[in-house]
């Protein structure tokens, strides 16, 4: 197939990187034949059900005061952020990139070929998921347009520059990373993990909510208040995780089947890691740490699902439930409020999963140098996540605010953030007069 | 007479809930202990009964039929009970708002253990800074929170509200965020069951 360039732009400020020279992005890539932009395109649409399935989740997971706010969340992250990935992040991420650091080239593109144009939108939901796992751990206490301020920078900056160094680049040079042999087929680390380094300074400058943690540091539950939803959350993200995993392959060949089996069994083994680790401490087995725990095994098979033995995914697997189900202890130990456990789910349970993606990579088992490059890639992703993040989430603190005054935690962010409120029928008791309701 | 009358009215509003001895050491303790109290003690009252008489119907269901027995009652008996303990709020009785914030918070305050209570009231008095107000108006609520002194001056309700908000925030610290909702959303219905012929509504404090 034909490769013809990305060669238009839209916007003056972008006339720097057509100095680089327009490209043809898939130059060197094999041609691609219809059944592959067929699975492609509709592993993208699996993946963006992805976000319904964190609307879902996180949602279930917040008080009911707080659902419309942490449903508006996904919803509008999943809209700036593809804006914002087709304005600059795809461009950053893969267009040319003669450093290694940043690509610079092929921003807000308006002319391709048609596998360009199904890889730029199979990337674009992946920039939306790495986005949205922020927004369940700052649910409660975060203004809306800080969040949105935060998703921005996100799916513009910090995802894409990681992605150019791990993935970078389709439009020409090889990412850093890339470049020493890091392994992260479908993106333990540069989508989730950095998801969860994001959602972790975003905590960390936010602060607890109130009354979250006791006069003694002690750790005071929380419950959300829709179990249901949780649930029904985890399915759907265990149902897109298919597209995530099976379309990054790029090509609708044979290694799919081996690679939506990896995915299953990882999450599979998660939930199980979690309910046998559980049991074994003479705890209960509950039902959002169950979830939990599935995701985890989804997002530390993810990084090696294509080039470990069923065996190994399994072992990923159960090892990223007894993680996710030990992470948030210690993430409440710290005094770090997460409402969903994003940070254990994504970011541990995604460092575990790339290392795991080296140590058990199919014909050099265990090979130093591989785990070296690994270790390497889950650093980075540390270093520039949460620091990237951090100043981002600091800067909007200073700037236009971030945390909602305590009265607005009192009425619940439905309420003073979108004057909506989820469930009308039996709210209207709890805090505020309806009649000031869409004023 | 007037005993007489509201221990009829707690028998009445006790009734649907508890029957034979139970209801007889109910309308005992009330007697022993909160005979004297004002209406929103009926909160300890109620807590005492779930300890002590194996009361399991909601609390706010009790609450309010409690509320509601007492509300029949003609009006100086009812409002008298607001004068021994609020003085305040009588004399301040023209404004409505003063009056049910105060009763708001103190129903939200008053609620057991004591010694969290006690910790809730002291965050109130040490936090009182954060509404920003002149001294005159921080001076009488501190009063108020402390001595139960009456509240004399004209308190605007935009702060009305704040006080309620930094009595949330208090009991978010000392029971947590999930009893403070609970807490909340109960004190509402006993205010505005107590409350019921007021111009202002309680929820305008929220």
């Amino acid at each position: 197939m034909a490769s013809r360039p990305f060669h238009r732009w839209r916007f003056p400020f972008m006339a720097a990187s057509a100095l680089i020279g327009p490209m043809a992005l898939a130059a060197d890539a094999p041609a691609h034949t219809a059944a592959d932009t067929l699975w492609v395109a509709l592993s993208a649409a699996l993946v963006f059900f992805m976000q319904a399935g964190f609307a879902l989740l996180e949602g279930g997971m917040a008080r009911s005061k707080n659902a419309v706010n942490v449903l508006m969340k996904n919803y509008m992250d999943a809209c700036v952020g593809g804006l914002i990935f087709w304005l600059v992040g795809f461009g950053l991420m893969f267009g040319h990139n003669a450093t290694g650091w940043f690509g610079a080239s092929h921003f807000a593109p308006n002319s391709a070929t048609p596998w360009d144009w199904v890889f730029l939108f199979f990337q674009m939901m992946f920039a939306a998921t790495s986005t949205t796992i922020a927004s369940g751990a700052m649910a409660e206490r975060i203004h809306f347009r800080a969040y949105l301020i935060g998703a921005c920078v996100i799916s513009g900056l910090i995802y894409p520059v990681f992605g150019s160094w791990a993935w970078g680049s389709h439009g020409g040079g090889d990412g850093w990373l890339k470049a020493l042999g890091f392994v992260d087929f479908a993106g333990s680390t540069v989508v989730h993990s950095i998801g969860g380094w994001c959602a972790l300074a975003g905590i960390i400058v936010l602060g607890p909510r109130l009354g979250r943690f006791g006069p003694r540091g002690e750790s005071r539950p929380m419950p959300g208040h829709n179990l249901s939803l949780v649930a029904l959350g985890g399915f759907i993200l265990w149902f897109s995780w298919f597209g995530f995993n099976g379309g990054s392959t790029l090509t609708a060949d044979g290694d799919v089947g081996k690679i939506l089996v990896n995915t299953h069994l990882g999450a599979c083994a998660g939930a199980v890691g979690s309910a046998l680790f559980s049991a074994a401490l003479g705890q209960r087995v509950l039902l959002t740490a169950t979830v939990n725990a599935s995701i985890g095994g989804l997002v530390a098979v993810t990084a090696g699902c294509a080039t470990m033995e069923p065996g190994y995914a399994i072992l990923t697997g159960l090892v990223a439930g007894v993680i996710a189900t030990l992470g948030p202890a210690l993430v409440a130990k710290m005094r770090w409020d997460d409402v969903v456990d994003a940070v254990s789910v994504h970011a541990f349970c995604g460092v575990w999963g790339t290392l795991a993606a080296g140590l058990f990579y199919n014909g050099d088992l265990f090979n130093p140098n591989r785990i070296a490059v690994q270790a390497v890639g889950v650093l980075a992703a540390f270093v520039w996540g949460l620091g990237t993040a951090w100043l981002t989430y600091m800067l909007i603190a200073r700037t236009i605010g971030i945390r909602s005054t305590t009265l607005h935690e009192q009425r619940g962010l439905d309420f003073t953030e979108h004057a909506e409120i989820g469930y009308p029928e039996f709210q209207h008791m709890q805090t505020f007069n309806p009649d000031s309701l869409h004023r | 007479m007037e005993f007489e009358q509201k221990k009829t009215a707690i028998e009445q509003g006790l009734t649907p809930f508890l029957n034979g001895e139970p209801l007889g050491y109910a309308l005992r303790l009330w007697e022993l202990k909160y005979a004297g109290d004002p209406v929103f003690a009926l909160v300890r009252f109620v807590n005492e009964l779930y300890e002590s008489a194996g009361l399991t119907a909601p609390r706010t269901k009790v609450l309010q039929s409690l509320i509601r027995a007492l509300n029949k009652l003609p009006d100086p008996i009812f409002k008298s009970q607001g004068q021994t303990t609020h003085p305040s709020i009588i004399e301040e009785n023209h404004d409505d708002a003063i009056h049910v914030c105060f009763l708001l918070v103190d129903t939200l305050i008053d609620r057991p253990p004591h010694d969290e209570s006690v910790g809730v009231r002291r965050y109130l008095l040490d936090h009182l800074k954060q509404l920003k107000q002149p001294e005159p108006i921080l001076n009488a609520i501190r009063a108020w929170l402390s001595q139960r002194q009456p509240i004399a001056v004209p308190i605007p309700e935009t702060v009305l509200t704040r006080i309620v908000n930094l009595a949330y925030v208090a009991l978010c610290e000392y029971e947590g965020p999930t009893k403070a909702d609970r807490a909340l959303h109960e004190a509402v219905l006993i205010v505005e069951t107590a409350t019921s012929g007021s111009k202002f509504p309680v929820r305008r404090l929220l």
